[in-house]
């Protein structure tokens, strides 16, 4: 498996890892949903992992449902309010 | 973790009384990146399947050698006892407090009640608990606390800590692992009684009589339809990868799911299993990989590439054991 597939297949996975979490949170409406996936991500996944995740976003990836995107969204204006 | 090792962010791991090279799903992924670290360290009983890949191997304690606590699922804090001095000269802790003040940071513990105290110090949840308390009561269930000092038997009585508590509707989340025609099948993977684990320390002894090697399970219509008897070896093919087991024909599994333990790792029950995960905890998915199994006549790539390498490193440990002498 060379290197850059293997990149190519971890964004995939954080992806599928970030709509899982938006599947669980679901039946709680949207803004419940979008605050649960947004704090799990931020608890529970390595600043690496987000990074990664912006990255495989910011080069056109799709398949990040909207729910789990607006979360990812949300956590990125946070970190950018902190910075500031 | 893994994912940062092949990336070549993630370079050196110190491992104690794990064996992830045989545990954990998807072998090859996890043997890439354990190849791809400079620095591996294991600190076992047995040279293991993860020792393989390791740079430095240092002795590790039995049971019989510890001295500490032990907490377990009943938040229940006991004290281990030793009936003898390790073997090798150093508990696992003095091991870990040798390497740290080799890399430059000190410790200078001399006891491990020094260490649950620091642990106490520093963790809301063990606050008060230490070897003194533990030798008074035997046993403290945490919290301990100005309410509690002798621990606390029930966490919650009357109310929660945010009240009366909180109902959510949860919806059944089905795995991303289909069956289809390529994959028919749906292997699940579990434990026998004789075997713990990994087996690295039930498969050195007489427990073999009760399981010598780990068999698919297979039921009579799912075989007949392959061609299967019992006792043939046959391929298992998942999207991660591919083993060879011997069959086991019977009704113990319903059609359409197959069953292997994954207690002796030349089996690679974990080369099959996949990385899907849940998604709180990111525990494996053991039990649901889509197979499908054929009737073969020699051991999978895998096994074959295992055998070649165990042997290596069999003959390695054998010279270095001449060189010691």
């Amino acid at each position: 498996m060379s290197e850059a597939s293997h990149t190519h297949e971890s964004g995939e996975r954080l992806v599928a890892m970030a709509n899982d979490i938006g599947n669980y949170f679901r039946p709680q409406g949207r803004d419940e949903a979008i605050t649960g996936i947004a704090n799990h991500i931020m608890r529970y996944w390595t600043p690496r992992m987000r990074q990664k995740l912006n990255a495989y976003l910011a080069q056109g990836n799709g398949g990040l449902d909207d729910w789990p995107r607006a979360a990812v969204d949300c956590l990125n204006q946070q970190s950018v309010t902190t910075r500031k | 973790m893994f994912e940062a090792a092949l990336d070549g962010e993630f370079k050196a791991l110190y491992i104690e009384g794990e064996d992830i090279g045989q545990s954990d799903p998807n072998t090859q992924h996890v043997t890439a990146a354990l190849t791809s670290m400079e620095c591996i360290i294991v600190q076992d009983l047995f040279l293991n399947e993860t020792a393989k890949f390791a740079h430095v191997f240092l002795p590790g304690s039995t049971f019989l050698e510890k001295d500490g606590t032990f907490i377990n699922a009943e938040r229940r804090c006991s004290r281990v006892r030793r009936v003898m001095k390790p073997k090798s000269g150093y508990a696992d802790w003095e091991i870990t407090q040798l390497l740290s003040n080799a890399m430059g940071f000190p410790m200078d513990y001399t006891h491990p009640a020094e260490i649950m105290d620091e642990i106490a110090s520093l963790t809301p949840t063990f606050s008060g608990i230490n070897f003194d308390l533990l030798d008074l009561l035997g046993s403290v269930q945490w919290p301990c606390n100005a309410e509690h000092p002798e621990g606390t038997p029930t966490m919650h009585v009357g109310t929660f800590v945010r009240g009366k508590g909180k109902f959510l509707l949860t919806e059944y989340v089905p795995t991303s692992e289909k069956v289809n025609a390529k994959y028919p099948l749906i292997l699940t993977t579990g434990r026998i009684l004789s075997q713990y684990n990994v087996g690295a320390q039930t498969r050195r002894t007489e427990n073999v009589r009760w399981h010598e090697e780990d068999r698919l399970e297979i039921h009579p219509t799912d075989a007949e339809d392959r061609g299967i008897c019992e006792g043939d070896w046959c391929g298992i093919a998942s999207r991660a990868g591919e083993s060879v087991l011997r069959a086991r024909v019977t009704d113990r599994v319903q059609p359409g799911v197959v069953y292997t333990t994954f207690h002796f790792p030349e089996s690679g029950a974990n080369v099959i299993t996949t990385e899907n995960s849940d998604w709180a905890t990111n525990c494996p998915e053991y039990k649901v990989t889509a197979v499908e199994v054929t009737r073969v006549s020699q051991p999978s790539e895998w096994q074959k590439r295992f055998k070649e390498f165990t042997q290596k490193q069999e003959a390695l440990v054998k010279q270095a054991d001449v060189f010691v002498k």
